[in-house]
């Protein structure tokens, strides 16, 4: 692969996927996407192109349905007010 | 004893399900402390009761559903209503199903009795069993040693005689390594017969609930029950199965393909010896034919994009907002998901969403996902071609024997263990794992492998080659 | 220097099915979290299974749209964090979109606007602000309600053809008609069914664009219009005075009447979309692909009701009003002369049952053509028939109940009405004298008497020609 991997593409790839690392840990992501690479080696010139044929699927009717009682779904919710989930705001008191 | 053989005795009185489940309990009680197959186990008192129930019913002679009082293990990334799912995780480690899985529902429906929930490789990331923040399960056939995985708690509490049956699922070969390891039957069927409905995904395209058994009867029998198009998963087929309790469709003439290119990629030297011996065995009753499969090796690289890909999107959920464990102190909606994703995660999870994440990536995507869907596409083909040759193909089902408990290994090294089961789960098609044979008293198993949608005719030559081998 | 404005939408519109896009919960207005389910609020283990009737709205807005149909659906999934969206990603079409290179005619000017693509998509969930702790805006913890998320979207992005808000508005007017006439939505922007996101760049050559800003949260029309005007204001005062635009995400505020910056963009999201694999690319059934959209052009219906003759001001509106056009056709068809049925049925029927709280109903059609008929067959006139309608709403009546009770009576023969006319002049022999001598203002006064005295019951186009014969003959 001639792609390089630095730390911070592995950065941000975590952001992204809003993980944190240590700078230990994106040393050693550095490595393994390195390890990974040698596998994905094995792909060689193959084309990126492809179709992707239509295959049989299931739609559902426009018929409502309880499938779950929603109290057994608000038993379940981390944190709430008046029916509605509760969810840290936006932005912080010290963000601008 | 098989399952029919079961209901025989439960239906004579011979046997009670109360028996058989204060059996089971006994073994559960004996061995779980040294093995580690569950999870979750149902209270003691819930299940002598269900128990108790189906003895009442087979007494008064009424006509019962076809695994009424038969306990099953399921593995515990399958939704079970008002069971811990957890994934094996510290990001599910509070959370209840609201719900039942359809494969579950189906059980519950004939009779089944969920005796609670088998260990994994955190949410099923892993061929051992050891990334679990339950610990690992050890191997049965050697405590000192992996049952393999992910559905290594399945396949033990199998071996273990601690139950039947256990559900299980395969996305790059789950189900048929730890059947390998313990000495078990692992079936991964055609994708789409079972719906993933309740399977906690981890890679939707690839992922297919399977079964661990003593016998390849006893898994086919659960498939037949769970198996069918559900109106809650776009992705289920209707693929014909059988009813549950008939026997096998007759296999002569049945024509089986032998991969050429495996002296290629060839397994370590016990299990090429064990593999040897049993071509030779099977060329006795059936025809055997060298068949290609160039490609299939690449799957490694295919998948391993593949699933991380799929895996990082189908794990994004996991953010604290809904439901299960959120950090409760974080001053903003970004920080509360970084760290609850952070500390809720294990380290081989966090490792594939990574690289599936970037794998998706703008910039990166045409080389690394696509080409990888592509080779995909093309072992996809590989196996259409072979298999306008033979009706089934036999392939080791891994190239190592079970290792030890806490072996140091590199990520790809562990990953390229995988290279036997993979194409078959990036092909959709059904495959068996059968005991074959053992190198110092560790099991081997053998795939059969077969064409999309024929399962029933993979496990009648499965059936039948195992009585050959054994 | 002049300045070039080129504007473009991206419209969200809510597809009236019963059921959201990929699991069966009720789409009906409820409260908070109650129409929820695992597969919604993205559960462990929950799958997404597409609504089949979605795809039957989406395709008459489509071909409407006039595009390329792609008959292989393909989702996909559009992967970034939120609140509101509740499995790390919003299921979308990509590529292909169900329908590209479309066009809207629109319906006053006749301008087309080309139309890039349509696609189907799931809505994210709803969220308010918690202002009860203190804390403002977003930094008050957000509360989150479900009964929106999966609810399914028809998203409809247009090229940059759109040149002043105007023009702007009258798209959006266009484009929400549309949904109505084809019954896809009530594309009621209150209630958040019409969604629109503008993006407006100012340059100094025509044919070419200036740095693209996109402007969210306006809910109505004129919030829209006022965002454009201020926005474009903004733009040219930046150019003149050499300020940097950046390409960013603004944000309109009601309350000051400006667009304020929300994120400013470095690098483009990165939403790595790639295909849904819990749903198969799957072929569109050849009974949905076969559905063709009754109607198709809004500027047509314009030049249509613009023949009517009718004040030239209520033609937009009429037009922009399925349920009134269709009610002004159904009239016109039955004979209802034009001018009449608009006087009718919008100034008079409609504006009375607004002063009453009320709304039009289907029945409400009915009594134009009965009024109608009474009034052609000279039983009544245009002042009595508006008297009858007044009547019947306030009463709870219909009209032919009030007609009946008050204006039939038994009929006043063409003698007795003579005779009334003739009592009269006779009475006020002065006043005939001054009509005769050429005085002819006076009739008025004559013909007020008249009115009078019959109390409503005989047609004014009736005394008015029997008084003038009786003038004749004294």
């Amino acid at each position: 692969m001639d792609i390089k991997v630095d730390k911070e593409l592995v950065r941000k790839i975590a952001d992204m996927a809003m993980l944190e690392f240590s700078e230990e840990e994106i040393e050693e992501f550095v490595s393994y996407f390195e390890e990974m690479f040698d596998v994905f080696d094995m792909l060689g010139d193959i084309s990126p192109d492809y179709e992707i044929p239509p295959l049989p699927a299931t739609l559902h009717e426009d018929e409502p349905e309880r499938r779950v009682d929603y109290h057994d779904l608000w038993m379940r919710f981390s944190l709430m007010k008046n029916g509605y989930l509760l969810v840290p705001p936006l932005r912080g008191g010290d963000e601008e | 004893m098989t399952i029919k053989e079961l209901r025989k005795r439960f239906i004579s009185g011979e046997l009670t399900p109360l028996e058989y489940m204060e059996e089971l309990l006994e073994t559960i009680r004996q061995k779980e402390r040294k093995i580690n197959a569950f999870t979750h186990l149902e209270k003691t008192d819930t299940l002598l009761k269900e128990a108790e129930l189906w003895t009442e019913k087979y007494k008064s002679g009424e006509e019962l559903p076809p695994l009424a009082g038969i306990p099953v293990a399921i593995k515990d990334n399958i939704a079970v209503k008002d069971m811990p799912l957890t994934c094996a995780s510290k990001i599910l480690q509070e959370f209840t199903s609201p719900y039942d899985a359809t494969a579950v529902r189906k059980l519950k429906e004939a009779g089944a009795i969920i005796i609670g929930k088998t260990n994994l490789d955190e949410f099923a990331m892993g061929s051992t069993t050891e990334f679990s923040i339950f610990g690992p399960t050890h191997n049965p056939v050697d405590l000192e040693r992996v049952p393999g995985g992910s559905s290594g708690g399945s396949a033990a509490s199998v071996a273990a005689g601690m139950v039947p049956v256990a559900l299980g699922s395969d996305t790059g070969g789950s189900v048929r390594q730890p059947a390998s390891f313990t000495d078990t039957v692992g079936i991964k069927p055609s994708y789409g017969m079972v719906s993933r409905y309740g399977l906690v995904a981890f890679a939707s395209s690839l992922d297919q609930i399977g079964v661990l058994a003593k016998n390849v009867e006893d898994a086919s029998l659960i498939i037949r029950v769970i198996a069918g198009k559900d109106k809650y998963d776009a992705t289920s087929r209707e693929l014909s199965v059988k009813n549950i309790f008939d026997a096998f469709e007759t296999i002569d003439g049945v024509k089986i393909g032998v991969w050429k290119e495996l002296d290629n990629h060839p397994a370590e030297d016990g299990v090429m010896k064990v593999w040897d011996d049993a071509i030779m065995k099977a060329s006795k009753e059936f025809q055997m034919i060298p068949v290609s499969l160039p490609d299939i090796a690449s799957g490694i690289a295919s998948y391993y994009l593949i699933a991380p890909a799929e895996a990082s999107a189908n794990l994004a959920r996991y953010d604290g907002v809904r439901y299960a464990w959120r950090v409760l102190d974080a001053s903003t909606y970004k920080e509360m998901v970084k760290r609850t994703r952070t500390i809720g995660f294990g380290k081989e999870v966090k490792r594939r969403i990574m690289i599936g994440t970037f794998a998706l990536s703008a910039g990166y995507q045409d080389a690394f996902y696509k080409k990888a869907v592509a080779m995909r596409y093309r072992i996809m083909q590989n196996f259409e071609e072979a298999f306008k040759q033979v009706d089934v193909i036999l392939v080791p089902t891994s190239p190592k024997l079970p290792w030890k408990i806490g072996q140091k290994m590199s990520p790809s090294e562990v990953y390229k263990a995988d290279l036997y089961t993979i194409p078959v789960n990036l092909a959709g098609l059904p495959a068996v794992s059968i005991p074959a044979g053992y190198v110092d008293n560790l099991p081997v198993g053998i795939q059969v492998i077969g064409k999309y949608g024929e399962d029933e005719k993979v496990w009648a030559v499965a059936d039948k080659l195992m009585g050959l081998w054994r | 220097m002049e300045y070039y404005v080129h504007i473009g939408f991206e419209v969200h519109i809510r597809l009236a099915t019963k059921t959201k896009m990929f699991c069966s919960c009720s789409t009906e207005e409820g409260e908070p979290n109650t129409h929820i389910c695992p597969v919604c609020l993205g559960y462990p283990g929950a799958l997404p299974v597409p609504n089949k009737e979605a795809f039957k709205y989406a395709i008459k807005m489509a071909k409407a749209l006039n595009g390329k149909i792609n008959k292989t659906v393909i989702f996909a999934r559009k992967n970034y964090f939120y609140p509101d969206l509740p499995k790390g990603y919003q299921i979308t079409q990509h590529e292909p979109p169900l329908m590209e290179d479309g066009y809207l005619v629109l319906a006053e000017s006749g301008k087309k606007i080309r139309i890039i693509r349509l696609h189907v998509e799931e809505d994210a969930a709803k969220t308010l602000y918690d202002s009860e702790t203190g804390r403002q805006g977003e930094n008050a913890f957000l509360m989150v309600d479900y009964n929106r998320s999966g609810v399914p979207l028809a998203e409809i992005v247009s090229y940059p053809d759109i040149h002043d808000p105007d023009e702007g508005v009258e798209y959006l007017k266009t484009l929400q008609a549309l949904a109505r006439y084809l019954g896809v939505s009530e594309a009621n922007m209150e209630k958040g069914e019409m969604r629109a996101d503008v993006n407006i760049s100012v340059s100094t050559a025509p044919d070419k664009l200036g740095t693209k800003v996109e402007i969210k949260n306006m809910n109505s029309f004129k919030a829209i219009h006022d965002a454009l005007e201020y926005e474009i204001q903004r733009q040219i005062h930046a150019l003149e005075t050499g300020e940097t635009i950046y390409q960013e995400t603004r944000m309109w505020d009601e309350a000051s009447g400006k667009t304020l910056v929300m994120r400013r963009k470095e690098t483009s999201d990165d939403y790595r979309y790639f295909p849904e694999p819990d749903i198969p690319p799957f072929e569109l059934e050849q009974e949905v692909i076969d559905i063709e959209p009754e109607f198709d052009d809004l500027h047509k219906l314009y030049k249509e009701v613009n023949s009517w003759n009718i004040d030239e001001k209520k033609v937009g509106f009429i037009v922009y009003s399925p349920e009134i056009y269709k009610a002004l056709k159904y009239l016109i068809e039955k004979g209802v002369p034009p001018k009449f049925a608009v006087s009718m049925y919008l100034d008079e029927i409609k504006g009375q049952l607004e002063k009453s709280g009320l709304s039009l109903e289907d029945r409400h059609k009915d009594w134009v053509v009965y009024l109608h008929k009474l009034i052609s067959d000279g039983k009544i006139d245009n002042s009595i028939a508006k008297k009858i309608i007044r009547k019947a709403i306030s009463q709870n009546k219909e009209p032919k109940e009030i007609y009946e009770a008050e204006f039939s009576g038994p009929s006043i023969s063409e003698e007795d009405i003579r005779k009334t006319i003739r009592d009269i002049l006779a009475k006020n022999p002065d006043i005939v004298q001054k009509y005769k001598d050429g005085k002819k203002s006076v009739f008025g006064f004559l013909m007020g008497q008249c009115m009078k005295a019959f109390g409503g019951k005989v047609p004014a186009a009736t005394v008015k020609k029997l008084l003038g014969e009786e003038l004749e003959r004294v």
